[in-house]
């Protein structure tokens, strides 16, 4: 029982992982939580519908797509709204974002409406191991590889790459960096981008899981917020590392309490992390 | 090769420097001294755009600095070191060096052997997170990340603040060999007498205003400026 | 519509006004007065109802209680028990910077929506509360809702009074010098996480009346009875387009968001009836829009801050 909840656990804190690196980026560069991010997930997986049932195009290029066009909604947010309104009081950018969200899921309750949707309505057989020990689905395995895959292109692009160095380097210290000469609007650009395609993926991976509803990313944004804070702001290691923990605490929690409080174990670990060490665990201080 | 024409600077509405003129020749080191909240530091920001500037110019080889972006001023050899939080923590030595040459696309290769023939403890923790450096080699790498596109003129905002006395001397050696390569040096320091001792020329602030102006050792053996300024 | 018809509508929506008023009041306290992100105010309106609600209906076997108190003991009780509240996510997290207090604050209202809906003990899960006393109703009959109004009009009236009071008070000017200049006021020898504190729990206090007045104005209440970011939401905009820390502007705010709201009601009521949820969908990215313009075109709201006689620099 503890060991399937624990691969369950790894699956979503895969899933959390990829959302909350972008998050983190965004957050540390920018200074502002963006309370959008649960939403361009939800969105990121309607694409993909649109483009793999409603298109009926393959799967991979599906994801592709969806990925792309997910960035460039991030982007475009970027360019109206958030760019502006950055110079001035943070809450006031937190609070556009919020406004964003909700817009993007009711756009999204507009054209797909409420019911739940499938990529696939098949129902898929589990791969049973070990007497009925270990139960996984074939999506499961997809899920975590393609995870896997994401997480190591995103270290490659973040220590190999001129950009994607400089975008640590922003998150560390953004005055610097000007200073530096690096153009850091591009630079934030680049980010939104990086940040749409992994908020996209993480959104399908879950979608491709169990099923798309307009809520979904929406009921993951504590998560993602916890998989932040745990990690420290700005550091995107940390956010896959938090994003891991805290899908593997969510899973294993009902073991003692009951399935309905899963994301309060989300909150509980984030409040307790804010206690003991605001930074994070791998993050820099916080002023 | 540096011209700070009758310069107006400050904070949004905060005038603080209140028409300053200053020059740096090639191959100078230059520094400026003042007691706390002379505008020091703020003179030495407006030179990269950091401040707002309210009138005057800055001219710098022929152009005009204050309508240039700063990666064209770093293209054209000036570079700053700022004060406080002047490396990148999270990035290795080697990685802050290495956006140290963010505008460019050269081969870096001989500059970055030069900068650790120049910070040679900085060698062995290239592979090292910067924030977890002492004072003093954090310094250096700030030193070292401002020097890989071969700056013509180095901005130093107070190198030694903060330092172990043991680092203070070290710093303002490396200061005086990294001129010797044939890089002018303009710097704000707190601690004067040296400043000024290893400096072809200086100017005294007081209240974001000039108040003298000489070669280094003038200046040192001037009274008035001594018993204001220097600490008699 | 008949004039009457068209009278009683306009009470309706003035209590309903009434209502998200107090949480504009409250919020701006919190906000407005002394610069804090709390954006799970549906948390603090949800605390306020249930506790109301179990305080003053008869006993039943359905929830807690009811202990049959009556209907101001209620208000009042909601009111401390969302301070309480407030006063507990306060604790590790107002000290840190806004953000944090933000994340908190959505945290614990999803956490509280999901104590209602699964606690059927406490709050009869998804089910709800229904029978939620009108006070006086039995003498007031088919006009009743004008009293109730009345009853709102004095709410808004003693928290807008102690509201301004109170930022006028020294207190008061700590706490909008602590916005604008917390490092001085620091060094002045305040203690700044106290002021922001009882501002916060100060708001929270409010925001629990006020969801004790939805409550009993409705009568029923359920997890599900309305959509909780939708209506933090709504009070964000108000005290936007009132401009921060003015409480003048707050009402203004609420009266127009609420109009402009139900406005969009009547426009997306023309859709055929097939369509209910394409229409509120509508609803929100038509009020989504209308803040987002809001914010970049006119940050500063319609009236602006209120500026406030004595300099905060004293003291």
């Amino acid at each position: 029982m503890a060991v399937q909840l624990f691969l369950n656990g790894v699956i979503l804190g895969s899933i959390i992982a990829l959302g909350a690196i972008g998050l983190s980026l965004i957050y540390g560069i920018l200074k502002f939580g963006h309370f959008a991010h649960g939403d361009l997930m939800t969105l990121g997986a309607y694409f993909a519908f649109l483009f793999k049932v409603q298109l009926a195009l393959p799967f991979w290029l599906a994801f592709i797509l969806a990925a792309m066009l997910t960035a460039l909604v991030a982007i475009i947010l970027n360019f109206v709204l958030y760019r502006h309104l950055r110079k001035r009081d943070s809450v006031i950018v937190m609070i556009s974002s919020v406004g964003a969200a909700l817009i993007i899921r009711n756009i999204i309750l507009l054209f797909w409406g409420p019911q739940n949707k499938f990529y696939d309505k098949a129902i898929q057989m589990p791969i049973i191991l070990g007497d009925g020990f270990l139960r996984i689905k074939e999506n499961q395995i997809v899920i975590l590889i393609l995870a896997l895959i994401l997480v190591i292109a995103v270290h490659l692009f973040l220590t190999r790459t001129k950009l994607g160095k400089a975008m640590r380097a922003m998150a560390d210290n953004i005055d610097l960096a000007q200073i530096t000469g690096i153009n850091t609007e591009r630079v934030i650009i680049w980010t939104w981008a990086m940040s749409g395609v992994l908020t996209a993926a993480a959104g399908i991976l879950l979608a491709f899981d169990t099923h798309l509803t307009p809520v979904m990313g929406w009921n993951l944004l504590l998560p993602l917020f916890a998989a932040v804070i745990l990690g420290g702001i700005g550091s995107p290691y940390g956010a896959m590392f938090g994003g891991l923990v805290i899908g593997i605490s969510q899973e294993m929690s009902t073991l003692v309490i009951s399935a309905a409080y899963k994301p309060a174990v989300a909150f509980t670990i984030m409040i307790l992390m804010l206690i003991i060490k605001p930074s994070g665990l791998m993050g820099k201080k916080v002023s | 090769m540096l011209k700070i024409n009758d310069i107006y600077a400050g904070y949004g509405e905060i005038e603080i420097i209140h028409g300053i003129s200053l020059e740096v020749k090639e191959g100078e080191i230059v520094s400026i001294v003042g007691p706390n909240g002379s505008g020091k530091s703020t003179l030495l920001k407006s030179i990269f755009s950091l401040v707002d500037i309210m009138k005057g110019n800055i001219d710098y080889l022929g152009t005009d600095l204050t309508k240039l972006g700063t990666d064209k001023m770093i293209e054209q050899g000036l570079s700053f070191v700022p004060q406080t939080d002047n490396v990148f923590p999270t990035l290795t030595v080697a990685e802050n060096l290495e956006l140290g040459a963010y505008v460019s696309n050269k081969n870096l290769k001989d500059r970055f052997d030069l900068i650790y023939s120049l910070f040679p403890p900085l060698v062995e923790k290239r592979k090292k997170k910067a924030g977890t450096l002492s004072g003093g080699q954090r310094q250096m790498v700030a030193f070292g990340r401002a020097l890989v596109m071969e700056p013509k003129l180095l901005l130093l905002d107070e190198p030694t603040a903060g330092l172990a006395p043991m680092f203070i001397d070290l710093i303002l050696d490396k200061v005086v060999e990294i001129n010797k390569t044939g890089v002018s040096i303009l710097m704000v320091e707190q601690n004067a007498k040296k400043a000024l001792a290893m400096s072809d020329r200086g100017y005294v602030l007081a209240a974001g205003e000039k108040k003298y102006e000489d070669s280094g050792k003038g200046l040192l053996e001037n009274e008035e400026v001594a018993q204001l300024f220097l600490g008699g | 519509m008949t004039l009457g018809g068209i009278f009683s509508y306009l009470v309706f929506f003035l209590i309903f006004t009434g209502i998200y008023a107090v949480m504009t009041l409250a919020l701006n306290m919190q906000r407005g007065f002394a610069g804090l992100f709390n954006i799970g105010i549906a948390g603090f309106w949800a605390v306020g109802s249930y506790t109301s609600a179990i305080m003053t209906t008869p006993p039943s076997a359905e929830h807690l209680g009811g202990y049959n108190l009556p209907f101001v003991l209620g208000l009042l009780a909601a009111g401390l028990v969302a301070a309480l509240l407030a006063f507990l996510i306060g604790i590790p997290t107002i000290k840190l910077r806004e953000d944090y207090l933000g994340i908190a604050t959505i945290g614990i209202a999803e956490i509280i929506r999901l104590v209602i809906k699964n606690e059927e003990w406490l709050s009869n899960g998804v089910r709800g509360i229904a029978g939620i006393p009108k006070p006086m109703a039995g003498f007031l009959g088919h006009n009743y809702n004008i009293f109730f109004l009345l009853i709102v009009v004095l709410i808004i009236a003693i928290f807008f009074y102690l509201s301004e009071k109170g930022i006028n008070s020294p207190w008061g000017r700590v706490l909008r010098a602590i916005r604008e200049e917390e490092e001085v006021v620091k060094a002045a020898g305040k203690n700044v996480v106290r002021y922001r504190m009882e501002a916060f729990v100060l708001g929270a206090f409010m925001m629990g009346v006020g969801g004790a007045l939805y409550a009993h104005f409705t009568s029923f209440i359920s997890p599900e009875a309305f959509k909780p970011m939708q209506a933090t939401f709504l009070v964000w905009i108000m005290l936007i387009i009132g401009g921060s820390a003015n409480n003048f502007g707050s009402l203004v705010g609420a009266l127009l968001t609420w109009g402009i709201w139900t406005g969009t009601e009547f426009l997306t009521g023309m859709l055929p009836a097939a369509y209910t949820t394409q229409a509120s969908a509508l609803r929100v990215i038509l009020i989504g829009v209308f803040l987002e313009i809001i914010l970049l075109s006119r940050p500063q709201g319609l009236f602006g801050e209120k500026k406030y006689s004595a300099s905060s620099s004293k003291s």
